[in-house]
């Protein structure tokens, strides 16, 4: 590791402590993101080498975050893994908060929305192919490269040889404003909708503060779920008879968003029933990307 | 459902052009140098030894994909001569590896063999990120395999067995002729298009033409290459008897059973097997090439 300087560190992800460093010799910035290796009386976990071998897969989409290499060190006899991932300056959270605060508010150009989530979508399509979801996906764990106007996800939760579990696996995870209902409800995709309309929205679009907050805040714009909407939802975990709400028009939560956009994401990406809601594949064939020049991506 | 990291193009109908072209795109970054020395090559015979000696028991591909380190691992040194005790020390860090990608559990004293060199579990483990390390972690390896899918759609078949039998018996060549030095020169797909070429030759003589045709239509596959490569298996299948190894396959029962069936073969043919498995596969490449010799077999292929 002493090929690179680091410079600060940038958080705390799934895995670790995350740096911005310096490769010494190129000068390119990285992310390091260091993790413990737990050994066990069987030495490497086999997870952890399966784990490593699918992120290097999935990094080689321009719209993962790509995996640069995997150095491994022995501090005090105790093995320590860094993944050494591109670096990029901004994720979607401070992009969107730029546009809602500072001196120039403005709504994102409606070409670059549909640009970004065109990009997801690829993105996402390329982790499910590889059989991978997604359990965090939020504007957070979205990297923007702003000059190349490129959208790359992040902080693949794969981890389950080096994530320390909160709590149980699937429950506490995903960040609650980008949960799924059903996840709600104790039983991913739909994120990258709730995603989607906070890039129109420039604010999240279900800013929950717990779980029956969150769940209620989606009611409320979706209208209660009902049985025939969404078959077996009553026999879920945490399902509670819970006030009867309309659906909302949607158009109305996002404003801005034209008429393909709304349809894209109420009829086929905000569906209550998982069943319903629409693929990451088949939404890149979706009429709203039809203006789109696909031959970029 | 997991994701089969040795097989990434199945399930074949959801195949993606991205996913083929990053596969044939990778294939160099797993594959080992071409150009081992003399000296590296005596002590990779020394190490699948060793690897053969210890996977007795463990499905052939646990060692095949060991060889694959192993050939990696020796590719990124420059090496001091090893001791023996270290070779096989890090032969069976790479079985040892190899059986954890596979998720095939078993202790390490599994490894240690009868009467051989024994190896505290924490050798094997620091051996393990040696070479982990030195393959910078990227353990998946590109092999023959991961192509035969790709491949087999070339061939057009709709019964599903024959499709089985063809792949059976490219798999059977390509644990065959692995440790044959002249298979390091070639690319995992091009061994892969090869086998199933010279797999085809052997159970669907009359439509091997057509098959070769297809597999050459593949905008991935050079014909000299190919030429080549179908050439060696030849030499190595061909020439002696059972090449050094693996072994544990059964000879290739269900194949010609499934050939009975759907091939017809001749009368004469049936009442030869009782002469024994190589008289039969002369039999039937003669039938084709017009009696040509076994080992000028590669040449017939390309008419010349």
């Amino acid at each position: 590791m002493e090929n690179y300087e680091k410079i600060e560190k940038v958080g705390e992800g799934t895995y670790g402590k995350v740096y911005k460093a310096k490769d010494k010799t190129s000068g390119q910035l990285v992310a390091l993101k260091k993790t413990r290796l737990e050994m066990d009386e069987e030495g490497v976990p086999p997870t952890a080498l399966r784990e490593i071998c699918l992120l290097q897969m999935l990094s080689q989409s321009l719209y993962v975050v790509r995996l640069l290499c995997v150095q491994h060190i022995d501090k005090n006899g105790k093995p320590l893994l860094y993944l050494v991932f591109e670096y990029l300056d901004t994720d979607l959270k401070k992009f969107i908060d730029s546009h809602r605060r500072g001196p120039n508010p403005r709504p994102l150009p409606p070409t670059l929305i549909q640009s970004f989530l065109y990009q997801l979508c690829k993105g996402v399509a390329h982790c499910h192919s590889h059989s991978v979801l997604h359990r965090d996906l939020k504007p957070q764990n979205l990297l923007v490269d702003k000059e190349k106007g490129i959208l790359k996800i992040a902080d693949l939760g794969l981890g389950r040889a080096f994530t320390v579990p909160l709590k149980s696996y699937t429950h506490e995870i995903v960040t609650l404003w980008y949960r799924a209902p059903e996840v709600l409800l104790g039983s991913t995709h739909y994120s990258t909708e709730s995603t989607c309309a906070e890039m129109v929205r420039r604010q999240a679009l279900f800013p929950g503060d717990s779980e029956i907050q969150q769940l209620l805040h989606i009611f409320r714009l979706l209208g209660t779920p009902s049985e025939e909407q969404w078959p077996g939802v009553t026999s879920l975990k945490e399902w509670h008879p819970y006030p009867q709400w309309k659906p909302q028009n949607l158009s109305r939560a996002v404003p801005n968003l034209e008429p393909d956009g709304v349809d894209l994401l109420s009829q086929k990406m905000l569906q209550y029933d998982p069943a319903n809601r629409i693929s990451a594949k088949a939404a890149l064939e979706h009429p709203y990307f039809d203006s789109l020049d696909k031959s970029q991506f | 459902m997991e994701f089969d990291l040795e097989n990434p193009l199945t399930p074949l109908q959801e195949q993606q052009c991205d996913d083929i072209e990053a596969l044939f795109a990778s294939e160099s970054d797993h594959t080992p140098s071409k150009n081992l020395s003399h000296f590296s090559l005596s002590i990779r015979r020394q190490a699948i030894s060793s690897i053969s000696q210890f996977s007795c028991d463990l499905d052939p591909f646990i060692p095949y994909l060991a060889v694959n380190y192993f050939d990696r691992f020796i590719s990124t040194q420059s090496t001091p001569e090893p001791k023996p005790w270290i070779l096989k020390l890090l032969a069976i860090s790479c079985l040892s590896l190899a059986a954890k990608m596979n998720k095939i559990e078993f202790s390490v004293t599994d490894f240690q063999g009868d009467g051989g060199v024994i190896f505290d579990s924490q050798s094997i483990h620091r051996t393990e990120l040696l070479i982990l390390d030195a393959l910078k972690w990227r353990m998946r390896s590109v092999t023959p395999f991961s192509f035969m899918e790709f491949f087999v759609s070339f061939f057009l078949l709709n019964n599903p067995q024959l499709a089985q039998a063809l792949r059976d018996r490219a798999t059977e060549v390509l644990f065959k002729i692995q440790h044959e030095t002249i298979m390091l020169g070639f690319r995992p797909s091009i061994a892969a298009a090869s086998a199933l070429v010279y797999a085809s030759h052997e159970l669907f003589p009359s439509q091997f033409l057509c098959f070769r045709s297809a597999i050459l239509s593949c905008a991935y596959v050079n014909k000299d290459e190919l030429m080549e490569c179908c050439n060696a298996i030849e030499d190595v299948t061909g020439g002696c008897e059972e090449v050094m190894g693996l072994g544990t396959l059964s000879c290739s029962d269900t194949p010609r059973n499934v050939l009975e069936r759907h091939c017809s073969s001749s009368e004469s043919e049936r009442t030869s097997r009782a002469g024994g498995d190589r008289d039969v596969k002369r039999r039937k490449m003669s039938d084709v090439c017009n009696s040509v010799k076994v080992s000028q077999f590669g040449q017939s292929f390309w008419g010349g």
